[in-house]
This record gives structure tokens, C-alpha cells and sequence, in this order.
């Protein structure tokens, strides 16, 4: 009988995480800004990676359709990487930032010219 | 005819009575506004992009900003409007050497439209933040001031002055009586995290603006209705 609850309780925890009831907007923010909250409170190797590690995984799971990258992240991760110096794949990501949201234009061009 | 008279007079005081009695019930009728009178500003300009500023902390609270600056995109974005990214942005204020309260305040909000290519600038000041805690639990009580500001006109579109209080006890005492409650209680002091708390003080405040572009709702919530309060100068 208890195992039987455990399991079912162990099978509703894990559907409940494996099903992502999308916003209206569809933007899916996963861990965003717990892991930037961290980040900012003590920067560190450690939580500069855990919150790229959200940032990645974000656009993992958006598909375009159901689940949508939010305003800023494709821009945010490719800020991480013009910071360490990676320009070529910062560009990349600057520019998909701006083909999602022609609102970016401007502060994308002024990152571009940054990297460049 | 004598008793058709008498009716007449008798349900005339009676309708009087009535109404007398009928306005008296009800609570004084305040004017129903719609979104769209309270937000003209928001409706015609149609703002579909936001900067979002470092706050202006004028609680006790050191961390305040911080807890502010890192969930305010979510609940925007989800509001409809495209956030600008705002680590990259702050960096960027950073660089430009405006950054804190006093010299944010002094930038024309058109300024800030053409650094970044904003539509409109958030400008948010944290009143205060105060935590109080009672010997099964508290809470957090936080004022906030948003100003909403075209880069266009540097006309202000909005103006929300919000006071939120978060119960922060979560399920306290289990029967362990009031000393097991008290240790309980200075446990969860220590531990507690105030990161969920700005979290919901940023919902509670945003979910008041008209839909943005990339809300279903958007354009369509005019006539949905809204408060004078939601946006108005604070006295």
C-alpha cells in the first residue's frame, strides 16, 4: 500500500515536470531567474555556468511553436560569450536575437559592433 | 376615486422609501474605468519594447535591487511587452557611467530611446522592505513606484505606486508547542528566501498593464476593466 503511494506520487512529480503548461505569450523562462538571481548575488564561475546552462536550456526545449525563447536570451548568452572572448559564436547568437525580435535591432547592432 | 388617490400617494412614498432605502445599500458607485481610459498613453503609443532601469533603493533592504532586477522579465514579457536583455543592458549603463539612482533620474527618457532602441523606459523605485516576523511566522511587506516613460514623447504613461505583502510562515507549527514553534520560526528567519517574495511583488504589479504585442489579449483588453489607482501620480 505505501509503496503503492510512493510510486504514484513519484509518477505524478515526474509528469508534472515532464508536461510544461505553456504561457499565453508561449515564452518558457525555465530557471532563468532563479539562476541570474544567483549569479548576480555572488558572481563565480560555478553560477555564470548554471545560469548559461538555463539559458541553453531554454532554447532546448522551445520548439517555436508551444514553447517560445523569451525576449533577451538568445542576446544574453551571446553576451556570455563575447565576454570569454568567443566573438564568432557571441555573433551568432546576437544576430538569431535579432531575426526573433526585430524590437532588438538597435541594441543588437551596437553588440555587434562591440564583437566585431 | 378617494382610495385610487390614496394608492397614488402611498406608492409614492413608498417608491421613495424605496429609493431612499436602495441608495443607502449600496456602496457608494464608483465610476467603472476601462483599461483603455486608465492607459491611454499605453494604447495609443502601443509600446512594444521596454529597458528596464536598475532600481532606485530607498528601503533598508542592501539586496532589494537585486531580488528586483533578476524576476522582472519574466512577468513583463509575459505581460506581452519584449524586455530588453537586463544584464546586457545594465552592463551597458555601466560602461556609459549611469548606473545608480541620481544619475538615471537626470537622462531624458529619449536618451535612453537612443542608446538602446527602447520604446519606453521602466524606472522603478523600492520604498521600502520590511520583513516582520511573529513567533509562528511573517511577512514581507514591499512599496514599489513604477514609471512607465515613452522615449518618444518622455511623456510618462504610467505611474503605479504598490504596496504588497507576501505571508512569508509557510506551514509553521506541528504541535511542537511554542518553543518548538519559536525555534522554528528564528530557523526559517535565517533561511529565509526572499527571491519567491520579489517574484510575486513583481507580478502583483505588472499584471495592471494593458497586453502587449506578444499577448494574445493584446489590443483586444481595452474595455476589460481596470482602476484609476492603477495609474496614478503618487501624492
Amino acid at each position: 500500500m505505501h509503496k503503492k503511494l510512493i510510486a504514484l506520487s513519484l509518477c505524478a512529480a515526474f509528469m508534472s515536470g515532464c508536461a510544461i503548461q505553456p504561457h499565453p505569450t508561449g515564452f518558457y523562462w525555465g530557471n532563468y531567474s532563479r539562476t541570474l538571481y544567483e549569479y548576480q548575488k555572488s558572481p563565480s564561475p560555478s553560477t555564470l555556468e548554471a545560469h548559461q546552462n538555463s539559458l541553453e536550456d531554454i532554447i532546448a526545449k522551445a520548439d517555436g511553436s508551444r514553447l517560445k525563447v523569451p525576449p533577451g536570451v538568445y542576446a544574453e548568452l551571446g553576451k556570455i560569450y563575447l565576454d570569454k572572448g568567443d566573438s564568432t559564436t557571441a555573433v551568432k547568437w546576437f544576430q538569431q536575437e535579432a531575426t526573433s525580435f526585430p524590437e532588438s535591432a538597435q541594441l543588437i547592432k551596437t553588440l555587434i559592433e562591440k564583437a566585431g | 376615486m378617494k382610495s385610487n388617490a390614496t394608492i397614488k400617494k402611498l406608492s409614492a412614498v413608498l417608491g421613495l422609501a424605496g429609493t431612499l432605502w436602495l441608495s443607502g445599500c449600496a456602496v457608494t458607485p464608483s465610476e467603472p474605468v476601462t483599461r483603455q481610459e486608465v492607459f491611454g498613453g499605453i494604447y495609443s503609443e502601443k509600446p512594444a519594447s521596454i529597458l528596464v532601469l536598475p532600481a532606485i533603493n530607498h528601503s533598508t533592504a542592501a539586496e532589494a535591487p537585486l531580488y528586483y532586477s533578476a524576476s522582472i522579465a519574466q512577468p513583463l514579457s509575459e505581460q506581452g511587452y519584449y524586455v530588453l536583455p537586463i544584464p546586457v543592458t545594465n552592463a551597458m549603463l555601466q560602461q556609459a557611467g549611469i548606473s545608480d539612482g541620481a544619475q538615471l533620474a537626470a537622462v531624458p527618457a529619449k536618451r535612453f530611446g537612443e542608446m538602446f532602441g527602447a520604446d519606453a523606459v521602466l524606472f522603478v523605485t523600492i520604498d521600502s522592505w520590511d520583513t516582520s516576523y511573529y513567533v509562528v511566522g511573517g511577512n514581507v511587506s514591499v512599496g514599489l513606484q513604477f514609471r512607465l516613460v515613452s522615449t518618444k514623447t518622455n511623456e510618462t504613461l504610467w505611474n503605479y505606486q504598490n504596496k504588497v505583502v507576501i505571508d512569508t510562515s509557510g506551514n509553521a507549527n506541528n504541535g511542537a508547542g511554542l518553543l518548538g514553534a519559536l525555534i522554528e520560526t528564528a530557523i526559517k528567519t535565517a533561511q529565509q528566501d526572499y527571491f519567491p517574495v520579489a517574484q510575486q511583488v513583481n507580478y502583483r504589479s505588472v499584471w495592471v498593464l494593458p497586453h502587449g504585442k506578444f499577448h494574445p489579449n493584446h489590443a483586444v483588453d481595452a474595455t476589460t476593466l481596470s482602476r484609476a489607482d492603477y495609474n496614478r501620480k503618487a501624492e
